[in-house]
């Protein structure tokens, strides 16, 4: 039996056994896909579970299940102390994606852009990188928000080039955040994940990520990440910006654009979005045209459904 | 060092109780019953919308040496639980304001999301009453005094000066503003039971088909209905809304479109708790008077 499925018989069993008055809050959040190359898809459907452990612990679950025979996959199961350790420290105990970078926090279904990023997926994986482990987080004693946080996990990023033999990491990153008004602000976040044999071969990341959202009516997000290897030939390197506006409530239009450097060739891909929000926070319609550097055109659209807390956008 | 010692324990004497409220009325009785013993900041401004307020890591900065957190409760301030998480503040007092509250519109049956966006708990807009006013102050003292025993006493005090206040405010606002009593209304969104119970209004219709789902085409028709049966003189809608619907509403029908403070600093003139009810009844006689 591999840890992903004792931390799944052991959520599944907390969850039976401690149907309380106090239940944790639970989102079901599906989708069904549709392009002209892959036909009617579905990304599957994500269960999150979250809720208080006792006054200080939070407990988050969050589990996978993928169209077709997959079976049921942990995506996070950890425990998070955020209050009551000294020095103001956070914990964070347990399978997670950890903060290093933006896109490697976001979960799938609230991508303006449908498809993970190439870049995104070059540095961090398909499924974006989590790992079991611990973090251990402080604010800074800065006028500002900046935290800083190391992490120490069981599993590097599973990229598809395979930039890691497998082994265990080590990350940290340092986030800032700054309000620009009352309705708008500015995070920039700086990054490195490491095998934790060897600092030689590194994934260095920085994001930067711009918000305005004066009222429920508009809003809009600009964000801009950059990912390079070191400690190899021809480093690769990567990176994406999207920007996305929200217009009256419902219509949202937006922008890619994604590339990766590798062995000398540079693959960039650009598009146009748009999106549709009938009831607000519940669900949403999107629809994407890329055209990559090769100049083959491709469109594909989404409609993502979320039942319980958690939003399918980022509005 | 005997310098920086006597500096410490000057600055721990004449430290301020620092106080973080979920919305500007709680802040606004807070700031009236702690008078210069307390530092008030709000985190949702007035003209912002409390059910959906983006959390921004600045708000865990100024929870982060808070001694009390004032929530609104009832489900509708659920962000701020992620805000007091981010600040690290071990030791900050959560008070619910809504603790001693009597709750309206109380869900009996199942709660879904068919219904649209129900509070499980009742209608969480209660500082709408000023009645519940007193109650919100009573729980605040009490919060108060608990952090920082030293200045009880002036706590009450000024807890029996706002109560004074208030109930005579309250008196004279019943009395004057009697003609409101009976009168159909529809408003925007269900903000207003405890407002529209106080004051004898009959609310007759919502712009929103459900809690929180923009209108459709079919309910704003049934509305236009609602209003020329039963002669529905006004529509009533927060700041933060878009008038698109009830402007269709006001085109096809004439009814007036009147925005009422739904929290301090909402509107000019809105800019305390007692002022916020004085500007809401004007508004809303001002309009029936005509």
């Amino acid at each position: 039996m591999s840890i992903k499925h004792l931390y799944c018989a052991a959520f599944l069993l907390g969850g039976l056994t401690a149907q309380t008055t106090v239940n944790p809050d639970v989102t079901a959040i599906g989708d069904l896909l549709y392009g002209p190359d892959t036909g009617w898809t579905t990304s599957g459907v994500e269960l999150a579970l979250q809720g208080y452990v006792n006054p200080y612990a939070y407990a988050t679950a969050i589990l996978h299940k993928p169209d077709g025979e997959t079976p049921v996959d942990l995506e996070e199961g950890f425990l998070s102390i955020d209050r009551g350790l000294p020095l103001g420290l956070g914990l964070k105990l347990g399978r997670f994606r950890p903060d290093v970078g933006h896109v490697n926090r976001e979960h799938e279904h609230t991508y303006a852009y449908i498809d993970p990023l190439e870049s995104a997926v070059t540095f961090l994986g398909e499924e974006m990188w989590s790992g079991n482990g611990l973090a251990v987080n402080a604010l800074l004693p800065l006028p500002w928000y900046s935290q800083l946080e190391m992490n120490v996990l069981s599993a590097l990023p599973e990229t598809p080039d395979s930039l890691f033999a497998p082994g265990g990491a080590l990350a940290w990153s340092w986030r800032q955040f700054w309000d620009l008004g009352l309705y708008s602000h500015l995070e920039w976040g700086l990054g490195d994940i490491a095998p934790s044999g060897s600092a030689s071969n590194s994934v260095w990341n920085t994001y930067l990520k711009f918000k305005w959202k004066p009222d429920s009516y508009r809003a809009a997000i600009l964000q801009a990440e950059g990912f390079a290897l070191t400690g190899r030939k021809n480093r690769p390197a990567g990176g994406y910006v999207w920007g996305d506006l929200r217009i009256r409530k419902v219509w949202s239009v937006g922008f890619v654009v994604d590339g990766v450097w590798q062995e000398k060739d540079l693959h960039v891909r650009a598009g146009v979005m748009a999106g549709f929000s009938p009831v607000e926070e519940t669900t949403v319609f999107r629809w994407i045209l890329l055209q990559d550097s090769t100049h083959q055109w491709s469109w594909k659209t989404q409609v993502v459904w979320s039942l319980g807390p958690h939003k399918p956008h980022q509005f | 060092m005997k310098k920086f010692i006597v500096l410490f324990l000057v600055n721990s004497l004449f430290a301020k109780v620092n106080i973080v409220a979920s919305i500007t009325d709680l802040a606004d009785i807070a700031a009236t019953i702690g008078g210069k013993e307390v530092k008030v900041t709000a985190i949702a401004k007035g003209t912002q919308n409390p059910h959906y307020v983006e959390v921004l890591p600045s708000y865990m900065l100024k929870v982060r040496r808070a001694d009390i957190y004032l929530k609104v409760g009832m489900e509708l301030d659920l962000w701020s639980q992620q805000i007091i998480d981010g600040s690290r503040n071990g030791r900050v007092r959560i008070v619910d304001c809504s603790q001693n509250i009597k709750r309206l519109e109380v869900p009996t049956g199942k709660v879904d999301a068919s219904q649209g966006d129900i509070h499980r708990l009742g209608n969480p807009h209660y500082w709408l009453d000023p009645e519940n006013g007193v109650i919100i102050a009573e729980t605040i003292t009490e919060a108060l005094s608990a952090v920082d025993p030293k200045h009880q006493e002036l706590y009450q005090t000024n807890l029996e000066a706002f109560r004074r206040e208030l109930e005579s405010r309250l008196r004279r606002w019943q009395e004057e503003y009697a003609d409101l009593q009976g009168k159909n209304i529809i408003f925007y969104h269900n903000s207003w039971p405890y407002f529209a119970q106080r004051f004898g209004l009959k609310t007759v219709g919502f712009v929103e088909d459900k809690p929180g789902i923009p209108p459709t085409p079919a309910h704003l028709n049934d509305l236009m209905e609602v209003i020329r049966q039963q002669g529905v003189r006004i529509v009533a809608m927060e700041p933060y809304f878009s008038d698109r619907a009830p402007e269709f509403l006001r085109e096809k029908t004439g009814i007036r479109v009147v925005k009422l403070a739904q929290s301090v600093g909402a509107l000019p003139g809105a800019d305390s708790y007692l002022d916020l009810f004085e500007l809401n009844l004007k508004t809303l006689q001002s309009i029936w008077g005509e």
